[in-house]
């Protein structure tokens, strides 16, 4: 390290409360950014990863549950309602429609007649393109009648069996983590959901079930023909069945609140950071700038013993750069430890599935973190280090004002 | 009077996680089923009592050396509060029950404050 990176450390050392009071508008930018960074971005992957795994252009689903169905996507809540499969019958004869599978949704209980609150899905193998697929990709079977695949997060109190209103259903394998409400689900067919209906325990919950499993329906996932609108498709599907209980949605649409969140978010940290960003920037500009003038006779000596304008400007910069450096550091790994040790109050309160913390995104996060903390201070002891090495040595050693 | 803080400091935290999750952010509530949620906040009673006998040890010591050792012991006791609640003992699944929401983050948010204490007691520069 050069003489002027050990000066500039010197000095720093030297007075320790008012680095750490500059450290720590260094601290704040990199810390905010950081956390507004993850907030959003977890966000916007979420709806991103839950959007590519649905695998569906439209959705229909029976109007009054729209926003059930985009929280049950989204966050993984449970829902459980349905329809009657006659209009999944009708649904699926209409142009445009190339490929449209039934799912239906039951929640379970957090209760002892069953091992967790679960999400039930029940789709039909012979037209489903969600799941099946999913299982080809794994090389696994399709589950029988009696069997169930568990999502990743699922944790059975046994491993190969899983309990639902008093009876044991088997578990014949555990599903790759999705990232998205999926790995909260449960997933069987038909026979499978009409035995869990016709049990003992599901009947002293909600009563006998009026209809079989297998005519009913909470949600129908539709692939409109290749080049097709999916807009159009939709609106197309709500004309041919006006007056039925469901409706048809785009993806997009179904998630539509969900989207305006993350934009509002996205709107509020720029705005934050823009502010934020002035306000450090003069902060810092402003503490360079007096303490800068309480130390013009410490650099007036420093310039009648030999040392140039050019190494007197270096001084403040490096001071500039160890305080960008070290705030910037403390800044990411504070942000950090903060989104890690209070995860879980925040996923629920801003309604964030998950929090994206792989090493792949925020290593590059942290760099730019701390670049901009960098900048952020470089930018503001300019000023300060322009003065300093234009100013004459009598008026240094004088000390007078810069 | 850095010896002063980190002791003082380290006895407040430590009864904070043995009273607080008895009183004031407690866990979810005990009924015919008891959480696992019920046993972490128990746990941390023994934590807290160890924390505050560390910070007596603290604030009587006279040698800056005696001090570093019971400021890392600090450390891994804090840290052990940490593993008893996330990992060793745990709490409810659901992320919106009280544990989860209240008394873990904070209790959580201690032990991180309570890990820097310590640390500012280990690189403190103090008398031989």
């Amino acid at each position: 390290m050069g003489i002027i990176g050990k000066t500039a450390l010197k000095n720093l050392k030297r007075r320790s409360v008012r680095t750490l009071c500059m450290v720590f508008f260094a601290f704040m930018l990199s810390a905010c950014l950081f956390c507004c960074s993850v907030l959003t971005d977890s966000m916007e992957s979420s709806l991103q990863n839950t959007t590519d795994r649905l695998g569906a252009d439209i959705i229909v689903v029976p109007e009054e549950y729209e926003g059930e169905m985009a929280d049950s996507l989204f966050m993984g809540e449970l829902c459980s309602f349905d329809f009657d499969k006659k209009w999944a019958d009708t649904i699926s004869q209409l142009e445009g429609v190339d490929q449209c599978t039934p799912q239906l949704y039951m929640a379970s209980l957090a209760a002892d007649c069953c091992s967790a609150a679960t999400q039930m899905i029940v789709f039909d193998p012979q037209t489903d393109f969600i799941v099946t697929p999913w299982l080809e990709e794994e090389g696994l079977p399709l589950p029988g009648e009696g069997e169930m695949y568990i999502g990743a997060l699922i944790n059975p109190p046994e491993p190969d069996s899983i309990k639902f209103f008093g009876e044991n259903y088997s578990v014949i394998g555990r599903l790759e983590r999705t990232n998205t409400s999926y790995d909260t689900c449960v997933f069987m067919t038909a026979d499978t959901a009409e035995q869990i209906r016709s049990s003992q325990g599901w009947a002293d919950a909600f009563g006998e079930p009026e209809q079989s499993a297998h005519d009913l329906v909470s949600s129908l996932m539709i692939r409109v023909e290749e080049g097709s609108d999916a807009k159009a498709i939709a609106r197309a599907i709500n004309y041919s069945i006006e007056g039925a209980p469901v409706k048809a949605y785009t993806t997009n649409g179904i998630f539509s609140g969900v989207l305006r969140s993350v934009e509002s978010m996205d709107g509020y940290t720029r705005v934050l950071m823009g502010v934020l960003l002035v306000l450090v920037v003069v902060a810092l500009a402003s503490v360079f700038t007096i303490t800068i003038n309480e130390r013009t006779v410490e650099f007036g000596i420093l310039s009648s013993l030999g040392v140039g304008a050019g190494r007197l400007s270096g001084i403040v910069l490096a001071e500039g750069l160890v305080i960008g450096l070290l705030g910037g550091f403390l800044g990411a790994v504070g942000a950090f430890a903060g989104l890690e040790l209070f995860s879980t109050p925040i996923k629920v309160m801003l309604s964030i599935p998950r929090l994206d913390t792989s090493w792949q995104y925020l290593l590059p996060l942290a760099g730019t973190c701390i670049g901009l903390s960098v900048a952020v201070s470089l930018l503001s002891s300019l000023y300060s280090a322009w003065k300093v090495g234009r100013s004459r040595l009598d008026g240094l050693l004088k000390g007078e004002e810069l | 009077m850095k010896q002063k803080i980190v002791s003082v400091g380290t006895i407040f935290l430590g009864a904070l996680l043995a009273i607080g999750p008895q009183t004031l952010f407690q866990p979810c509530p005990v009924t015919e089923k008891v959480m696992k949620c019920h046993w972490s906040a128990q746990s941390l009673i023994a934590v807290g009592v160890i924390l505050v006998a560390l910070g007596l040890a603290q604030l009587l010591v006279k040698n800056d050396s005696c001090l570093k050792v019971l400021c890392f012991v600090g450390i891994v006791v804090f840290a052990s509060g940490l593993l008893l609640v996330n990992l060793l003992i745990g709490g409810c699944a659901n992320a919106e029950m009280a544990c989860n929401m209240k008394t873990f983050p904070i209790v959580n948010g201690l032990s991180a404050v309570g890990i820097l204490l310590q640390l500012g007691g280990i690189v403190r520069k103090g008398n031989k």
